[in-house]
């Protein structure tokens, strides 16, 4: 098939229809000859200031929430993680060499939140790195979760209050096996009875 | 293709996003879209729109080609500070709405289109192409020995049956002509990444387009994009059986 025979569709905005359009380059890119390659569309913010890249950072960032959430989060959840993204990226709290969230780091959390459909969002704060790190709070039981990309979480759960209580910690590389060694923990009540 | 009933609205729709695209038959001036810019930058975050590329020179004879890269302005992308999920490109020779998810029907998407697409074409200048386009992901539980696709869709890739490896991936386009004026281009596809453990997702990406006989005036606009959407759910029930209907019924 000749590169031009695929169709010429209505734009799209969001991560499916990049999706598309990323498939339908890489067939394309077979059929090309060196003539052709001029086909790739890509956003720039001409002389950005800070509250843009930052309002760009925070909008990129629900756009994917809410693809990957679909009909499967609610939405109370929904506006309550997109007041921590606000929270999180404030322009009036931004320090110079702050980084912007890894959307990478924000695709690890989704994925926690859209397997476990918790009852609240959790608290949401950035490592140096960018990465995102979440606190769920609950009586008697702490846990702090590190998103890095590609399904990687650093965790830390403390059971209990002061001196006594007992802290577990660890690195996990799927999600799945991630939601296993949390089992024990599953009367802190964070997520759906059904997902943990 | 076989009929099917008038469906009611699905209770939680899988749409990711919901498009409306009208394509201009000439251009617009850039200030008039800079005059927009102006206009919504207080309430929508506006990014530039750029094409990119690099084009590949070679002389006969001279074994190295040259490169050489180039920009080009599109227009300007603007996204609802308020709601993130109510995208616009305004070029300068098309303008698109999407709706992002979650789709809160057609009645809330039109009224979001007519809000600005009055303002974008507000001389009624001729129209070259409208389309209505939706992308759904589908999400199914995958039990010990994957998805059968045929149980869930009336589509799926045809390959040899017995000596065929199990398919880990696949994209499909379709483009036909439904009638003397309206096209359907179909893109169906498996996802690189599944978000939902225990389930694989798929990809139906529905089009529906004409290039002849588009009103200007608004209301005849409004009426033809609500035709396109008739048919494109008309496909859209016929592509998906019953069980993966009951997935967001």
């Amino acid at each position: 098939m000749h590169a031009t025979a695929l169709a010429n569709q209505s734009l799209g905005s969001g991560v499916e229809s990049a999706f598309v359009q990323k498939k339908i380059r890489e067939v394309q890119s077979k059929e090309l000859t060196s003539q052709d390659n001029n086909r790739s569309t890509v956003i720039h913010i001409a002389e950005a200031t800070l509250n843009e890249v930052l309002a760009n950072n925070r909008l990129d960032l629900k756009i994917l929430a809410s693809q990957y959430f679909l009909q499967h989060v609610n939405r109370v959840v929904r506006d309550q993680l997109f007041q921590q993204v606000d929270w999180l990226i404030d322009p009036n709290d931004w320090l110079e060499g702050d980084k912007l969230v890894d959307p990478e780091s924000f695709k690890t959390l989704l994925k926690l939140i859209l397997n476990t459909r918790p009852k609240e969002s959790p608290y949401l704060s950035l490592s140096d790195e960018g990465h995102i790190v979440t606190t769920w709070l609950a009586p008697g039981y702490r846990m702090h979760v590190e998103c890095f990309a590609s399904e990687r979480y650093k965790w830390f759960i403390a059971v209990g209050e002061g001196q006594d209580s007992e802290k577990t910690s660890g690195t996990t590389t799927t999600l799945k096996r991630f939601l296993e060694l949390l089992t024990p923990y599953k009367s802190a009540g964070w997520f759906n009875d059904s997902s943990i | 293709m076989r009929k099917v009933k008038k469906h009611k609205d699905y209770t939680r729709p899988p749409i990711t996003e919901a498009v409306i695209e009208i394509r201009l038959k000439s251009p617009l001036k850039k200030t008039f879209l800079d005059k927009l810019h102006s206009k919504y930058r207080q309430t929508f975050l506006v990014q530039n729109l750029f094409e990119t590329g690099i084009i590949f020179t070679q002389k006969e004879g001279d074994p190295t080609p040259v490169s050489e890269s180039h920009i080009n302005w599109l227009g300007y992308k603007l996204v609802d500070k308020t709601d993130s999920s109510n995208v616009l490109q305004f070029r300068q020779q098309s303008f698109t709405i999407s709706r992002i998810a979650p789709y809160n029907g057609w009645k809330e998407f039109l009224t979001l289109f007519e809000t600005y697409y009055s303002v974008f074409n507000k001389t009624n200048l001729p129209i070259e192409r409208i389309g209505v386009r939706y992308l759904n992901r589908i999400d199914i539980p995958n039990g010990d020995k994957g998805v059968d696709l045929e149980e869930y869709f009336e589509f799926s890739p045809n390959i040899p049956e017995g000596d065929f490896p199990t398919i880990s991936k696949f994209f499909c386009q379709v483009a036909a002509r439904i009638d003397k004026q309206t096209f359907i281009t179909l893109n169906t596809s498996s996802f690189d990444e599944q978000p939902l453990l225990n389930h694989t997702s798929f990809l139906l990406d529905l089009d529906i387009y004409t290039v002849e006989n588009i009103p200007t005036d608004l209301a005849g606009l409004i009426n033809r994009l609500a035709e396109l959407r008739v048919i494109k759910n008309r496909y859209f029930e016929n592509l998906v059986k019953q069980k993966a209907k009951d997935l967001f019924n």
